[in-house]
């Protein structure tokens, strides 16, 4: 492959995870790496824009899980690529997110879009996969680190698993230290506010949108208070 | 003058006849949910027919609703053909192991005998144990799968979403083996005195794009809603989430009774009002499971009001199926509301 430079490489992985090229991602991926590019950079200026056009195409009933699902192929080609040539000293701190589908339900095709709008948009993501049980969640975000607690399912028989998450945070006093936003299926805002949620994600890409501003919003403010009480 | 007092049989029978009925037909989708009338677990009817059938006879008997619906899971007839299911205590089964994996694999898939494979018999038994029960007032129906739907269960979703894109023959080929499938069983219902009732959640517009519900959805569905309306009975046609984009199409392929979920009646009556039935779309979860009967009634006569001139006439049902565990007070509400307002004025 003839490279010109570092810009067209950018733009040829974004166009990639656009047009469902897997090989091509992984191509270019490779190219960035033997042209020595900062892979965080190519990730952020490649990778990134491509899922934010795939996420406004989803919004905009252009695209659907078949293609989503061939998109993603294509980015995690590329981020396989780029991930062990990450430089953690030179990259800025990320937010981390634990995200799975909660215990009962074993739908996750809803959950893998929203992690890899996330992970496109270069977020940490810590995958916990299906019917994960309830201490899970508390566990594994508290083990990270995480600022994001999110949980999907399609199911209404198990959508009383999101209340006993957040009330096992609350029971182990961690509850501040993480935002909890829900989806899926039967879920509703109105249901996110029930059961004590700190938001709720119509879409995939409504949340990632809803991720973002909670990540803005209140950058680990929450975890100096809980100390402090 | 309407006549007082049907049965949901004769109800049923006036609707399909286009004759005036006394009030609105209403059929919650109560599916699994009927195992609890009989104070029953969902396995404990999952391979017994008979049982099933009683549970549901017994559902009937305690809220009246306009027909009997029974349902365990999407993937029953993938399983027949070869899918292996995960079984849980108190939950329907869902797919473990699809059953093709790669283009060899479809010649392992096998065309299903419904009186002898997976549990499709338990569901004839089923039909006939019902039928005994209360088989003279109501009708008993069977929801199944669409092709859609179960080549997703025999090849796994995902991987069956992204063949359409990426191989697309393969798609066809699972897709005319489901079909073949979908037909026998859609006959062996019929055959056993239940009304077929197509479902087809896979097929969403949550899932796929119009263009993808054109080419590899509607073509396969089109010759069983032909054959359940070559029986005389109603071709219906439910789909989960979103449907927006393709009403037209549901409507083309030969449904009759459009039975919707997540979706604006309004708009949905400007669509498709003059050309089918409408059937829904109290919300499941936020209203049966979670509401008050006083909310359940609200959201029962917002569809009652909403469709009031919708020509093709409208069934008050459930949006999708009626959870597990939905208090028995917001079932008898959605009733008792079509009871009191649901008749002509």
């Amino acid at each position: 492959m003839i490279v010109v430079d570092a810009n067209t490489i950018l733009q040829g992985l974004r166009e990639a995870v656009i047009e469902m090229e897997e090989d091509r991602a992984r191509e270019l991926a490779e190219a960035s790496v033997a042209e020595g590019m900062d892979a965080y950079h190519t990730i952020m200026n490649g990778l990134a824009p491509g899922m934010a056009v795939v996420s406004e195409k989803y919004d905009n009933e252009e695209y659907f899980v078949p293609e989503i699902l061939i998109c993603a192929d294509a980015m995690y080609a590329a981020l396989e690529v780029l991930r062990p040539h990450l430089n953690p000293a030179t990259m800025p701190q990320q937010g981390k997110v634990v995200i799975g589908v909660i215990a009962g339900d074993i739908h996750d095709i809803g959950k893998n879009i929203v992690r890899m709008m996330l992970e496109g948009a270069g977020l940490e993501v810590h995958d916990l996969g299906r019917d994960v049980p309830v201490k899970q969640f508390a566990d594994e975000a508290e083990r990270v680190g995480a600022d994001i607690i999110a949980m999907s399912t399609l199911m209404s028989t198990t959508m009383e698993g999101m209340r006993q998450v957040v009330q096992e945070l609350e029971r182990r006093g961690t509850r501040g230290r993480f935002k909890v936003i829900i989806g899926g299926g039967p879920i509703s805002a109105a249901f996110a506010e029930k059961i004590g949620a700190d938001a709720y994600g119509r879409d995939a890409a409504e949340a990632v949108r809803v991720v973002q501003s909670l990540l803005a919003g209140e950058p680990r403010s929450q975890e100096a208070h809980d100390v402090a009480s | 003058m309407s006549p007082a007092n049907m049965t949901p049989k004769e109800r049923f029978l006036a609707f399909l006849q286009g004759q005036p009925t006394d009030r609105l037909l209403c059929v919650p989708l109560i599916l699994n949910h009927a195992n609890r009338a009989a104070g029953l677990k969902v396995s404990e009817t999952l391979n017994d027919g008979p049982a099933l059938g009683k549970a549901h006879a017994d559902c009937y008997r305690k809220f009246g609703q306009d027909m009997i619906t029974l349902f365990t899971d999407t993937s029953l007839i993938a399983e027949a053909m070869g899918t292996k299911l995960k079984y849980f205590d108190d939950d329907p089964p869902r797919v473990e192991e699809p059953v093709v994996h790669t283009p060899d694999d479809v010649d392992q898939v096998r065309l299903p005998d419904p009186h002898s494979d997976g549990r499709l018999p338990v569901f004839l038994e089923a039909i006939k144990s019902a039928n005994a029960e209360v088989g003279g007032e109501v009708f008993v129906s069977c929801c199944y799968a669409m092709p859609f739907t179960i080549a997703a269960a025999l090849m796994g979703t995902d991987q069956f979403v992204k063949a359409l894109r990426k191989a697309p023959e393969l798609a066809h080929r699972l897709l005319r083996m489901a079909m073949e499938a979908a037909l026998l069983f859609n006959d062996a219902i019929i055959e056993a005195g239940g009304v077929p009732v197509p479902v087809d959640p896979v097929a969403s517009c949550s899932v796929i794009g119009p263009k993808q519900y054109a080419e590899f959805a509607a073509p396969y569905t089109q010759p069983i809603l032909a054959k359940i309306a070559a029986a005389g009975l109603p071709p219906v046609l439910h789909i989960c989430g979103h449907s927006h984009l393709i009403w037209d199409q549901m409507a083309d392929e030969g449904a009759k009774v459009l039975s919707l979920d997540r979706v604006d009646l309004q708009q949905a009556k400007e669509a498709v009002g003059s050309r089918v039935c409408l059937m829904g779309n109290v919300p499941p979860a936020e209203v049966l499971l979670y509401g008050t009967p006083e909310l359940v009634a609200e959201r029962t006569l917002e569809g009652i009001r909403l469709t009031a001139d919708s020509p093709g006439g409208y069934i008050v049902a459930s949006g999708c199926e009626v959870p597990l565990g939905t208090p028995d007070e917001n079932i008898g509400a959605m009733l008792q509301t079509v009871r009191e307002y649901g008749s002509p004025s």
